[in-house]
């Protein structure tokens, strides 16, 4: 994969769902990318975009999940997935990977933890962004 | 200043190309591939970074209408998407983008050479 964070080898690794602690939600590398492409003030604008909108998709993730509709789950995993890979959203990044992957061959009862663990992670990591930006 | 049009539904990635690119190039922003086409009628860019995943019509069927279109057919479009598995790339270019970036986007120097040589080659 081209020009894609190390950490991806392990997208499609989600076997062992376990509960990860609070400093491994999110990629620090990562916010310090943003900061280098436009200071704090984009980073504030970024997570404050992240915030407001990754929960939606998120939820339009678990609609159509529960509606066995696998092209609506492939999308709205696929919407969240840039996102919360350039806010460095580990867990939810990987998890949004491997159920795509998942999604997209149709697979929908293996998809059920991935969106479990981006429904479990997701206000984790947005309550942290919040306090990097209120911090910024 | 070069204009590049960013057609693109997702307001961060938006915002985030604005802040990367914004010094260098004039930029106009679409949300929508009905209002781009719209835009490029009346104002053609200089070139196009095109999402693939848009609601409605999709980045593929917007660039089979650029292509289609003789006064944009010559338009440089970049594929920025996420769509990065094994064989995309080949795949969008063999559709007929000019070349293919991947979200997240990692790499802000990547994403200048692509654009400019494909300004220079245009």
């Amino acid at each position: 994969m081209q020009g894609q964070p190390p950490y991806l080898h392990s997208a499609f690794c989600l076997l062992h769902l376990q509960p990860m602690n609070a400093v491994e939600l999110l990629d620090e590398a990562a916010l310090e990318r943003l900061r280098g492409f436009g200071g704090e003030k984009l980073l504030r604008g970024m997570i404050e975009l992240f915030v407001k909108n990754a929960p939606t998709k998120a939820a339009d993730a678990r609609e159509a999940l529960d509606c066995g509709d696998a092209a609506a789950l492939r999308a709205a995993l696929h919407a969240l997935k840039s996102s919360a890979g350039q806010l460095g959203a580990i867990t939810v990044h990987q998890a949004c990977i491997a159920g795509e992957e998942l999604a997209s061959r149709g697979e929908l009862n293996a998809c059920v933890p991935h969106v479990q663990r981006i429904e479990s992670d997701l206000p984790l990591a947005c309550r942290q962004l919040e306090s990097i930006r209120g911090a910024a | 200043m070069p204009t590049l049009a960013v057609v693109e539904d997702n307001a961060d990635n938006r915002l985030l190309l604005k802040a990367i690119l914004g010094d260098r190039f004039a930029l106009v922003e679409y949300d929508n591939g009905t209002d781009a086409l719209h835009g490029f009628s009346r104002t053609r860019p200089d070139l196009v970074l095109l999402d693939i995943s848009l609601p409605g019509m999709d980045g593929n069927e917007i660039l089979q209408r650029i292509r289609k279109d003789e006064n944009l057919r010559n338009l440089p479009v970049i594929a920025l998407t996420a769509h990065a598995m094994a064989g995309d790339r080949e795949k969008f270019l063999a559709a007929g983008f000019d070349d293919y970036i991947t979200k997240p986007i990692v790499d802000e120097s990547q994403l200048f050479a692509s654009i400019e040589r494909l300004l220079r080659k245009n």
